[in-house]
């Protein structure tokens, strides 16, 4: 009886220590998947930024113009896309993902005759910050997601 | 009380929901804010397809937004704001006749953004 009741409690532990291991063993992997998700987006952050910023720096002809366009205006669809699928609605992400695209497609993008612009230009300002900002973001909300209180404070030992 | 005097009833009644795929009924390539743009416009987009279907006051319009190769600000702005620009007589029911839907949640946030600007902006005139 005794050795029956001890059995059961073996299996009982064996079964429950399964199942924490298999639960971290799933929370490590989506906490990965996120990660390298979260990387992706902000390259593709970056290439757009320099797309965008090589369109406005220099005054190319009118073909290359729409052939530029159309890559940015692509790689602008993947990214939100993807920032779609690991954000909620009106996560303040996607407000930061719209500053991004009005910062490189608003009016001037359309503008057939483009005059290179100089590094310091407004237009080309806004689009550094709003990257910027959007990667901050991206990153912050990982961050909120998976930050280590005790990490945290070893790597900010000032803050309290 | 008379209720029925105060009512929007285009609110309530809808008889007809038109679905809009701008990629399939469009184009692949939207771009530009203006006709002067390019054929397949923000202004062009308003006129030849949202527009007419709105102006009716029994319809309700379902536009899909994927499929295409990507929007632009000045498209978006153009195509949906712009009907409260051009159409104002819309402004009391746009929010409940129009339906976005898209995988690009920024893009439907987007448009919402500039419907809800313009539509300040025509009260404060």
């Amino acid at each position: 009886m005794l050795d029956d009741a001890s059995q059961l409690i073996t299996w009982v532990l064996v079964g429950i220590g399964w199942f924490l291991v298999n639960r971290q063993n799933d929370l490590r992997e989506a906490r990965k998947e996120l990660r390298s998700k979260i990387t992706e987006l902000c390259k593709l952050v970056s290439d757009i930024e320099a797309d965008a910023t090589t369109f406005y720096a220099r005054a190319g002809n009118a073909a290359e113009a729409v052939s530029d366009r159309g890559k940015i205006t692509h790689k602008l669809s993947l990214l939100g896309v993807g920032v779609s699928q690991i954000t909620p609605r009106h996560h303040p992400i996607l407000g930061a993902l719209v500053t991004f695209r009005q910062s490189i497609t608003g009016d001037a993008f359309d503008e057939e005759a483009r005059a290179s612009l100089r590094y310091n230009n407004p237009t080309l300002d806004s689009v550094r910050a709003a990257a910027e900002m959007l990667v901050d973001q991206l990153e912050s909300a990982f961050c909120v997601r998976y930050a280590q209180t005790a990490k945290l404070a070893e790597e900010y030992p000032n803050t309290k | 009380v008379d209720f029925t005097a105060q009512t929007n009833w285009s609110k309530f009644v809808i008889v007809n929901t038109v679905i809009i795929s701008v990629a399939d009924d469009f184009s692949r390539y939207p771009a530009g804010r203006s006709r002067t743009h390019g054929p397949n416009s923000g202004e062009r987009f308003r006129e030849e397809l949202l527009w007419p279907n709105l102006s009716n006051p029994l319809n309700s319009v379902t536009v899909k937004l994927d499929g295409t190769r990507g929007y632009n600000s000045s498209f978006l702005d153009e195509a949906f704001a712009g009907l409260l620009r051009e159409h104002p007589m819309l402004s009391n029911d746009l929010e409940q006749r129009l339906v976005l839907i898209g995988k690009d949640a920024s893009i439907v946030e987007e448009i919402w953004g500039y419907i809800r600007e313009q539509k300040a902006r025509g009260k404060n005139r």
